[in-house]
């Protein structure tokens, strides 16, 4: 927002005012009604329904309009922040998202720029639609492929170990609870690593290949091009994914953690939308959920606009806002 | 100069604001919910739906056959068009159109619809609250006075109705009175045999038929192969060891005057000891904590295990014989085990007055609904709803007794299902399951030896709302089930008294067990 | 084009030193391993589901069908229903991921431009809605209002932009050269014509990348179906799919309900599922490689400049 106030106030000394405003009116009117269906789709798909938040407030049952809901305040709030189990979840949500962000943000950034560098057509193909297969497969398939692998017992583990001649017990590192979250966070990178991929890829091939004739000629080698062109030309999109990633902090993979989770490694992994999920299990809670969820927009709006003005400030350029 | 630039500066806000008002109009219209009238942006953008579907206007002209909406759910996914809705809208004159979601979506559906006030005319009611809240909104037809338009309906439900606390000031919710599946003790009858081994009947007697079923090569395969049993996490795996010991898992029992959870039965560590026991000595299949459902089953398909607590309509009857690898499918027994003090039992179940179904308020043809639900719960709808139409789907061979096969592609269970057989049962299940008579006879057996051999008296049936377990229920169980996983897991039996001690404080302050116990033994008082 | 990418590579290769040569064998080795272990999964799912159940019983990894077998499929296939919720999803992919491309580049190109009054405000509107919604029941509401429930315009309007994908297609644009815009506006063009002729053409890899997103979300959701559509002849393969293997699900309790297809029968649900994963992901493997056109192609910006 600054870069807007920022330019307007530099660009009328480029061409008197009246001018300028016309030509901008006779132009933009048409940009205007371009943005036009995409601003009334978001208000009216997305802003229309959102006094929902307000059943955060109020004590919300089904029957009832939502207006007509009793207001009880931050009772919701106070209620979940006396939860024991709570304050454990939220505890684990920051640290597995932490991780994941740390183990998982650079990965596809590394697996696309290795990506760039095959030379083949064919192979570059193969493995541009390898990396997102696992994406198509469900935590479910993907829990059951972690227990044929990891079981003591039965698994893949077990035949290697036998294979090299070990017939002692195996742990079980599925209900190990320091197991537990490495688990959480290899299969979170290996599962969402292809779709982060795609969207570098598509930014790298957006580089103008001139920039690479260039450094070529110059004397660049792939080390040096990649370093001074491919990364600094990709860096925006970097940011951007960057910023959603820390917005999503409060949110550490519900369907991950769900068919991941066992009561031995629960107290370890156990995060703050599997735990509301348990909450309504009980009794349909649309207020402590919706509270919930309002305190985990909440932080994440704050984590965005935080990252986004630090962005700023280093790179004028990035930022989403 | 400034003047143009205020213009400017107007226009645009105007343009915003001209946007906002546009679609603040359609937010409002959408909010109060009691105007129809239609924003008109979203004719804009948006083109109109161009092919409405009749479901949601009922036109209900004379003459013609009304049109009943049901909703409800199981896992099964039926055609659109089906035999068995076309037979029962021709039965009931009436025409049905009735939607059929997932289980684990059904109460989203509900809970969505009820808001929207577009219930269908006959849906599920899935709990309690889930009763309360929509007789609460006014959302529920009260029944009263229309008993004898639904005799075979009132007949199942009498006793029932006024247990459920949504029928405090009429009939809104028909409990189903449905009595669920209680646990056997499935054991390799034919393993039994090869070790020339006796049906045990106690605890010391059933460690030992285990260790035979591991060690003793009970399939004669010379391969060491086998356990003693198979188990997941769930504290059901040992049903019958925990009802040894008097203690009816997962239910409210009576403790010195106070009602409180079955985990702090006095005999909980011994049955928790036995357990350990058998897992130390490696009778039992060792991935209990991690095994997916499926792969648990999977262990007594292909002969790894030698025994499965849970309901014998799996073992002896659903998974019969096509679900067993080897070439003789295994034979069960369903032994009884008595524990020191010479009791023994499974998880009581008690008929469900919490769960039911329900008739909508908007609904146009009270008449023809209450025609359709009464004729599900006469033997013929029944019979209609689990085996479809006589002479077409199946024929009955000996009708008195239930006997019966299916015929032609009926016979095909997924030929079956994708014509809406088997599947519509669940909107309603009455106290006399028609289920049951299709099971083979052991099953039948076994399901009326485990009902029999519950933990009645032992357990507190408790199907009211209670306020500490509605807001702390999902807290107190989860310290349950952790303390329950690290009993089990602990290094040494020295352990597991600080274990149980620390979980069990937890469970009275963090959970509020304590709070609980108060109110809900109010409750068991005042009932007396 | 092609002529420029062969020339800059054989001056790479006669520039080659021998730490790149190595790099070049180290990348290929990682990668090889990237491939294998992103692959695995799949394959394991899809030789499971043409194994015969009873021989996969036994647990641990596929590397080829056990006792090969088609039974599953047949049973799959042999029903009515699979077809007419095909073909809802596909209509439903293809129109809604048309729609969604269209609406998300007509809002990302004016966010993309300086000149644009309000860009930041508005990036802070639709960015709130990537935070904040109203939840299910105020969404229902809306659509019942709007008369959505129950057509199939309820699979593809509520969800025909999202905010995480315009941001990314905004971002791209603004990469692309000011300077070609600026001489399509001196020779007259206004901006929709900007934006077919010049903008969206230079625009093919992230086009392609937010197809499959679309794509991928509308082929896998589900809950629009459960919620807002009671029409069986409206409903989606996932849903359809789902409810096949949702035994493990809400009633599984009790196992005398086995799902349909598998019930009594030799048919494990874990075959099953395995099917029903390899029914729904096959169509979308072989789309994707006509979208990985779009990323080869390379963009000769200079070359257009020029």
């Amino acid at each position: 927002m600054s870069k807007m106030s920022k330019s307007s106030i530099k660009s009328p000394e480029k061409a008197p005012f009246s001018s300028r405003f016309l030509r901008v009116m006779r132009m933009d009117w048409m940009l205007y009604l371009m943005f036009l269906p995409g601003l009334l789709y978001i208000l009216i798909f997305k802003y229309a329904p959102i006094y929902g938040v307000s059943i955060a407030f109020k004590d919300y049952r089904i029957g009832m309009s939502i207006f007509e809901a009793p207001f009880v305040g931050w009772k919701h709030f106070v209620d979940l922040f006396n939860r024991a189990a709570f304050l454990r979840a939220l505890k684990n949500n920051i640290f597995i998202s932490l991780e994941k962000l740390i183990f998982g943000f650079p990965f596809p950034i590394i697996l696309s720029l290795m990506i760039n560098e095959i030379r083949g057509g064919r192979t570059k193909k193969l493995v541009q639609t390898s990396v997102i297969l696992p994406n198509f497969v469900s935590w479910v398939v993907v829990y059951g492929l972690f227990y044929a692998i990891l079981s003591p017992n039965s698994g893949v583990i077990r035949d290697f170990a036998n294979l090299i001649g070990y017939q002692g017990s195996l742990p079980n590192l599925l209900a190990s609870p320091s197991a537990a979250r490495p688990i959480i966070i290899i299969s979170h990178v290996w599962k969402g690593a292809g779709m982060g991929t795609i969207v570098y890829l598509a930014a790298i091939t957006g580089i103008d290949q001139g920039l690479y004739e260039a450094a070529a000629i110059d004397g660049a080698g792939r080390w040096k091009q990649m370093w001074h062109i491919t990364l600094p030309c990709i860096r925006t999109t970097i940011i951007v994914l960057l910023i959603f990633r820390v917005g999503e902090m409060m949110y550490a993979g519900f369907d991950q953690v769900f068919v991941f989770s066992n009561d031995a490694i629960v107290s370890q992994i156990d995060i703050i939308d599997t735990y509301v999920y348990k909450l309504g299990l009980q009794e349909r809670k649309f207020g402590l959920s919706t509270a919930a969820g309002l305190f985990q927009s909440f932080t994440g709006l704050i984590l965005v606009l935080a990252t986004n003005a630090i962005a700023k400030k280093v790179d004028p350029e990035s930022g989403i806002m | 100069m400034k003047a143009k630039k205020l213009i400017a500066l107007v226009l645009s806000v105007v343009m915003v604001l001209l946007l906002f008002s546009a679609c603040g109009g359609g937010g409002t219209t959408s909010t109060s919910g009691t105007t129809s009238q239609n924003s008109t942006p979203a004719d804009t953008s948006t083109p109109e739906s161009s092919a409405p579907t009749q479901s949601q206007t009922t036109t209900d002209d004379e003459g013609e056959a009304p049109v009943i909406t049901i909703l409800s759910d199981g896992d099964n996914t039926p055609n659109a068009d089906n035999l068995v809705v076309r037979e029962l809208s021709e039965r009931t004159n009436t025409k049905i159109e009735w939607t059929y979601v997932a289980g684990s979506e059904a109460e989203e559906k509900r809970s969505v619809m009820a808001a929207g006030d577009n219930l269908p005319d006959l849906f599920e009611i899935g709990s309690l609250s889930e009763g309360m809240d929509f007789m609460n909104g006014g959302l529920l037809y009260d029944l009263t006075g229309l008993e004898d338009k639904a005799p075979n309906l009132f007949a199942n439900a009498a006793d029932l109705l006024d247990l459920a606390p949504a029928n405090a000031n009429g009939i809104y919710v028909i409990p189903s009175g449905e009595l669920t599946y209680a646990d056997n003790l499935n054991l390799r009858k034919d393993w039994l045999d090869n070790l020339n081994m006796a049906e045990p009947t106690n605890l010391d007697e059933l460690y030992d038929v285990y260790y035979a079923f591991t060690y003793n090569d009970p399939d004669g395969d010379g391969v060491d192969d086998t356990f003693g049993l198979c188990a997941n996490s769930s504290i059901r795996s040992f049903d019958t060891i925990f009802g040894a010991y008097g203690i009816p898992i997962g239910e409210n029992i009576l403790l010195d005057g106070t009602v409180t959870t079955y985990a702090k039965h006095p005999h909980y560590l011994d049955a928790i000891k036995y357990v350990r026991k058998l897992m130390a000595d490696g009778l039992v299949e060792p991935d209990w904590l991690t095994i997916p459902n499926m792969d648990m089953f999977g262990k007594l398909w292909n002969g790894t295990a030698g025994a499965i607590e849970w309901e014998c309509v799996g073992p002896t009857n659903n998974w019969m014989p096509g679900r067993y690898t080897e070439e003789t499918p295994p034979e069960f027994c369903f032994p009884i085990i008595e524990g020191p003090e010479g009791k023994h039992g499974v998880q009581a179940k008690f008929p469900s007055v919490s769960t039911g179904v329900a008739i909508s308020s908007k609904t146009k043809d009270i008449d023809a609904v209450l025609r359709v639900l009464d004729y599900l719960c006469t033997d013929e709808g029944k019979a209609l709803l689990y085996l479809g139409v006589e002479g077409t789907s199946f024929n009955w061979t000996d009708k008195d007794n239930y006997q019966f096969e299916y015929l032609g592609d009926y016979q095909d269970s997924t030929y079956q299902r994708s014509d809406g057989i088997y599947v519509y049962f669940w909107l309603y299940k009455t106290k006399d399951p028609f289920e049951i008579h299709t099971l083979n006879e052991q099953t039948q057996e076994g399901v009326a030896q485990a009902w029999d051999n519950m933990l009645t008296d032992e357990a507190i049936d408790c199907q009211v709302d209670i306020q500490a377990r509605i807001d702390y229920g999902s807290d107190m169980d989860a310290i349950i089930d952790e303390m329950y996983a690290a009993l089990l897991t602990a290094d040494s039996d020295d352990q597991l008294q600080s274990i149980y001690d620390e979980h069990i404080s937890r469970w009275e302050t963090e959970g509020h067990g304590t709070e609980w116990e108060q109110e809900i033994t109010e409750w068991y008082n005042s009932t007396k | 084009m092609k002529k420029g990418t062969k020339k800059t590579r054989s001056s790479y290769l006669s520039r080659t030193t021998r730490g790149e040569r190595i790099g070049r064998v180290v990348n290929g080795f990682f990668l090889l391993l990237i491939v294998l272990v992103t692959v695995y999964p799949f394959w394991h799912v899809v030789m499971y589901s043409l194994s015969d159940s009873h021989a996969s019983m036994s647990g641990g990894v596929f590397l080829w069908p056990r006792d090969f077998s088609l039974l599953s499929y047949q049973q799959l296939l042999s029903t009515r229903q699979l077809y007419i919720s095909y073909r809802n999803t596909i209509l439903k992919t293809l129109v809604g991921t048309v729609i969604a491309l269209v609406i998300t580049s007509m809002t990302a190109y004016p966010l993309s431009l300086k000149r644009f009054k309000g860009r930041g405000f508005f990036s802070m509107l639709i960015f709130f809605t990537m935070l904040f919604s109203g939840g299910m029941i105020p969404t229902y509401l809306l659509i019942r209002d709007l008369h959505l429930l129950d057509t199939f315009w309820v699979y593809v309007l509520p969800g025909a932009m999202s905010a995480y994908n315009m941001f990314i297609l905004r971002n791209f644009f603004q990469s692309i050269p000011p300077s070609l815009e600026e001489s399509a506006l001196l020779d007259g063009a206004n901006p929709f014509q900007v934006l077919i002729h010049i903008v969206l053409p230079l625009s093919g890899p992230a086009l392609a990348a937010l197809a499959m997103f679309y794509g991928v979300g509308l082929w896998n959701g589900y809950m629009d179906n459960v919620l807002y559509v009671n029409d069986q002849n409206l409903q989606l393969l996932q849903n359809y799919l789902r409810q096949l293997i949702a035994a493990a699900g809400a009633k599984s309790g009790t196992v005398s309900e086995m799902s349909d297809i598998s019930a009594a029968s030799r048919l494990t649900e874990e075959t099953v599922k395995m099917t029903v994963i390899s029914v729904s992901v096959i169509p979308v493997l072989i789309v994707y490689p006509f979208l990985q056109k779009y990323y080869t192609k390379g963009v000769m910006v200079g070359s257009v400049k020029g």
